[in-house]
């Protein structure tokens, strides 16, 4: 069985893309306490639900970077087929 | 408001301390327990008339007080006597109620015998006079009530009523948000009692009758007499006025086994500003148990649940409420009219408890404290007895509206001078 090999790059890269996501919704959470008359302490009260949908948003993002990288993957290998022959 | 959890000892200390001005306002008859605290070397010297299950479960609160003592039984049913004899074996035992009555080693009785006979026994007792505790509702007929409190007036005698909820702390907790406005204008009330059983007790055809009074009409005034009383009183504590109307319809819908007594009834009171109280009992169905919802325009009370809700709640985080916008706005019909059409659906607030948890106990023991300490002191606590007068008249009046299917008033000969009632002598 071959063994899948996470990088420490792989790792550094979801870190930033899931902090992006996290800072993503926060800015969300700004807009939403600007336009639902909220109060300036759920920035910090709010936290749950802008972490839950934080991983939401990763996890939506995850699903399609996977399914890009498989096309994007299937078509180099393709390319690199007509290349060799 | 203070939501800590508050246990009867603590209610009672609350009371003495700053508590007690403030409540006293909406619940002027916790003034019994002013002197509680000189009367520890008192002891009142009690004659239970009619010590049945109700009267045993009375008797239970009173062997635990230390200022009480049962002195005296009196019944003609020997297997109530050998059980109370259990909870107060030193007492002596009489057949005749007016035996007991003589006795003067007797300072006050207790009453809790089938319903048409309170009056000749409350009578007696108060010319007697001892000081007197009787199990609701007070007498049979509205004019043996107005008779009995008149001779509570005039004999000066301490006179009680098994009103417990007037003492239950979730009531009087809860009576003093309301008067305070805290739920708004309080428009409606409905009550009500389901149950689903047959209310009836084994016992041999000769004793049918006996063992089984509520069910007939001749000794009870079935549901209304039974149960209504109790809880048409939370309506008038919580306005502050006596209703001066009652329409209502009563049938034997499910138990026809020999009652005369109905099992379906519903009432609807009607206050002089046109807000109702409504009353329904119903024993072929218990899923909703009992409860006197009281509807403010701010909030509703449950009190017998121990719950209150605001009409308005807690807004969601402003995050969750623009998701669940963007969710709306994706997924929602678009209306092609307003939205008026919309039906209102239940709120499904979970409220918050009124004494900080769920309640587990009513306001029997306090009630019979107030009565010790009101013998001891001999005072008679403010509206304790009127309160509890108005309650039997209400149940009483609903009654007749029932039997007679038309809409009743409150005959001015049998008001009292209070609240909204003026008595009126002159068309007696």
């Amino acid at each position: 069985m071959k063994d899948i090999v996470i990088t420490k790059r792989r790792i550094k890269v979801e870190l930033y893309i899931f902090l992006a996501c996290v800072a993503a919704m926060e800015l969300l959470n700004v807009y939403a306490i600007v336009v639902e008359d909220g109060k300036w302490s759920e920035l910090f009260m709010s936290l749950g639900y802008v972490c839950v949908a934080a991983a939401v948003v990763y996890v939506t993002l995850a699903v399609v970077r996977l399914a890009v990288g498989l096309v994007w993957h299937r078509f180099a290998k393709g390319r690199n087929k007509k290349k060799a022959s | 408001m203070e939501k800590a959890s508050i246990s009867r000892r603590k209610f009672l200390k609350n009371l003495g301390l700053a508590g007690a001005g403030v409540l006293m306002a909406s619940s002027p008859w916790l003034s019994a327990f002013a002197e509680s605290d000189k009367t520890s070397r008192y002891k009142v010297k009690i004659g239970i008339i009619g010590p049945g299950s109700r009267g045993q479960f009375l008797m239970s609160f009173l062997t635990k007080n230390p200022k009480a003592d049962i002195v005296a039984l009196c019944d003609i049913y020997q297997p109530s006597i050998d059980e109370a004899l259990k909870l107060a074996p030193k007492a002596r035992v009489y057949r005749d109620y007016r035996a007991l009555l003589d006795d003067p080693n007797v300072d006050a009785v207790v009453i809790t015998t089938p319903l048409d006979r309170h009056y000749e026994m409350a009578m007696a007792a108060l010319d007697a006079g001892k000081d007197l505790f009787c199990e609701k509702t007070l007498c049979y007929t509205l004019a043996q009530c107005y008779e009995v409190y008149q001779k509570h007036i005039s004999t000066g005698r301490i006179l009680f009523v098994g009103q417990q909820r007037l003492f239950d702390p979730r009531y009087i907790t809860v009576m003093k948000m309301i008067h305070d406005g805290t739920f708004g204008s309080i428009n409606a009330i409905r009550a009500y009692w389901y149950r689903n059983n047959n209310w009836r007790r084994e016992a041999p055809p000769e004793l049918d009758e006996l063992r089984n009074w509520r069910l007939y009409k001749q000794h009870s005034k079935g549901l209304m007499t039974e149960l209504a009383c109790h809880q048409l009183q939370t309506g008038t504590w919580a306005l502050r006025q006596i209703p001066n109307k009652v329409m209502g319809h009563g049938a034997i819908t499910y138990w026809k086994d020999g009652r005369t007594v109905y099992d379906n009834i519903s009432c609807i009171y009607v206050f002089d500003s046109g807000v109702k109280m409504t009353y329904d009992s119903v024993i072929s169905n218990k899923f909703y148990g009992l409860e006197e919802k009281i509807l403010g325009s701010k909030g509703t009370v449950e009190p017998e649940k121990g719950k209150y809700y605001f009409e308005e709640t807690e807004p969601a985080a402003a995050f969750v409420r623009l998701i669940n916008d963007i969710e709306h706005d994706i997924f929602d019909a678009v209306p092609f009219a307003g939205t008026s059409w919309e039906p209102e659906s239940a709120n499904e607030n979970k409220g918050e408890y009124i004494l900080g948890k769920s309640p587990k106990e009513d306001g029997t023991s306090l009630m019979l404290e107030a009565f010790v300490e009101a013998v001891i002191s001999q005072k008679q606590p403010e509206r304790v007895t009127e309160e509890a007068y108005y309650s039997s008249a209400l149940s009483l009046l609903g009654h007749q509206a029932l039997e007679e299917e038309r809409v009743v008033t409150f005959p001015d000969e049998y008001k009292l001078n209070y609240l909204n009632h003026v008595h009126n002598p002159i068309l007696k």
